[in-house]
């Protein structure tokens, strides 16, 4: 720590966030530093004028409508992620005479359906050729495949998922943000097409909290991880799927 | 989370968070909406704020990575004069990094990708050492070194191009 505490420190001492041990080293500095004390001063005044401008009433409506909006337009999108689910299976069902089951609970990684924690499960759909088959843990990619992704809950939760390629480079899937989605099978929104040339993919489905917190920066370090032999054990919300080039 | 603890939580820490999105996208209204969208978050995942260590380092997460999203949807920020008066108060002493620096990185944090932005943000905006931020991501000290040599050149290289009239690449 440099001579006077971070603003980040200040920032949480000003809202009681700090450790009591922090907290007491931070305070003994404040009482002698005319200029943490300006600026924890700013911070008060930014409260009130923050509060004045847009009180708590108005903030709490603002706020209820944004998440009656968005509900509506979740529902609508999700009437056309069950017709994605509805065309994706009739595709399963067409392709793929009998889906081989994976059974038990806890993280696996590599079969067909990568089970979440609580028998949530991820498949991978590739469209090659006009022909759309479920992915088997074996099988590769090449430049041109179109990939969708089906998810199965067993309750509801919020999905997020990326795909992550050799070079480190991360696209979100979801280009709106995370889904809010009820238990069921779910077709994803969007597809991902394997660049031309093909570079080796991995796929992140994050559900729960991970899905609203975690960084396009978390999502790379998680696979460099997986990439270098780790098991993500530490965080059964966040499941890694290798898609390998032919 | 009920509607009266999100309200308080709002009343507590509405200021910080609308604070740091203004700092971080430089423009009121995209910060105002980004705000409600922590919020709209904390409604749906208020039982892991209630029970996380730092309410504020949680907060800011997702302030964060909200903003960072706001970023890549639109691409291009306002990029206005480096003659704007910096923020209004930041407590003396502390900007062992030259205020300059930080002026150019927040202002092009755009251009970055999130692992140089959530370097730079940690460095520029928290006023975390190297040490610091190192143990924050769990990154080496090496790799968070090299972040920061990466901004510091790019923050030289904007700067030179703004006070020359260039057009900014």
């Amino acid at each position: 720590m440099s001579l006077h505490p971070s603003e980040l420190v200040l920032e949480r001492l000003s809202v009681n966030d700090l450790s009591r041990e922090v907290r007491e080293v931070t305070e003994r500095h404040v009482a002698d530093c005319l200029s943490c004390r300006q600026f924890l001063g700013s911070l008060e005044t930014a409260k009130e004028e923050r509060l004045r401008e847009v009180p708590p009433e108005m903030f709490m409506a603002n706020l209820a409508r944004r998440r009656r909006r968005e509900e509506r337009l979740a529902r609508g999108r999700l009437l056309s992620v069950v017709a994605g689910a509805v065309l994706a299976a009739a595709a399963m069902v067409v392709v793929i005479p009998r889906l081989r089951e994976t059974p038990g609970q806890g993280v696996q990684v590599g079969t067909d359906q990568v089970r979440l924690k609580g028998g949530t499960g991820v498949t991978v759909h590739r469209r090659r050729d006009e022909a759309v088959t479920i992915l088997p843990a074996e099988a590769r990619i090449r430049a041109g495949d179109g990939l969708r992704v089906v998810v199965t809950l067993d309750r509801a939760a919020v999905v997020d998922v990326w795909f992550v390629d050799r070079q480190g480079r991360v696209d979100r899937l979801l280009e709106s943000g995370p889904m809010e989605l009820p238990p069921g099978q779910h077709a994803l929104p969007g597809s991902a097409v394997v660049d031309t040339p093909c570079l080796d993919l991995w796929l992140v489905v994050a559900t729960g909290e991970a899905a609203t917190t975690l960084t396009e920066a978390e999502v790379r370090q998680r696979v460099a991880r997986v990439v270098d032999g780790a098991r993500d054990d530490a965080s059964p919300e966040v499941q890694i799927r290798e898609l390998g080039c032919e | 989370m009920t509607h009266s603890q999100l309200e308080e939580a709002y009343r507590t820490y509405g200021h910080l968070v609308a604070r740091r999105c203004r700092r971080i996208l430089r423009d009121p209204t995209a910060a105002e909406d980004v705000v409600q969208e922590v919020f709209v978050r904390l409604w749906r995942h208020g039982d892991a704020f209630l029970v996380a260590e730092s309410k504020v380092a949680w907060l800011y997460r997702v302030a964060d990575r909200c903003c960072f999203d706001a970023l890549a949807r639109t691409k291009a920020r306002v990029e206005t004069s480096l003659h704007e008066a910096p923020e209004a108060v930041t407590a003396a002493g502390q900007v062992s990094q030259p205020l300059e620096d930080r002026e150019v990185i927040l202002r092009f944090l755009g251009r970055f990708d999130d692992r140089v932005k959530q370097v730079a943000l940690l460095y520029y905006l928290d006023q975390l050492s190297q040490e610091e931020i190192a143990m924050h991501t769990g990154w080496s000290r090496q790799t968070v070194l090299k972040k920061l040599a990466y901004l510091r050149e790019r923050a030289s290289v904007l700067r030179a191009q703004l006070c020359g009239g260039e057009e900014v690449r």
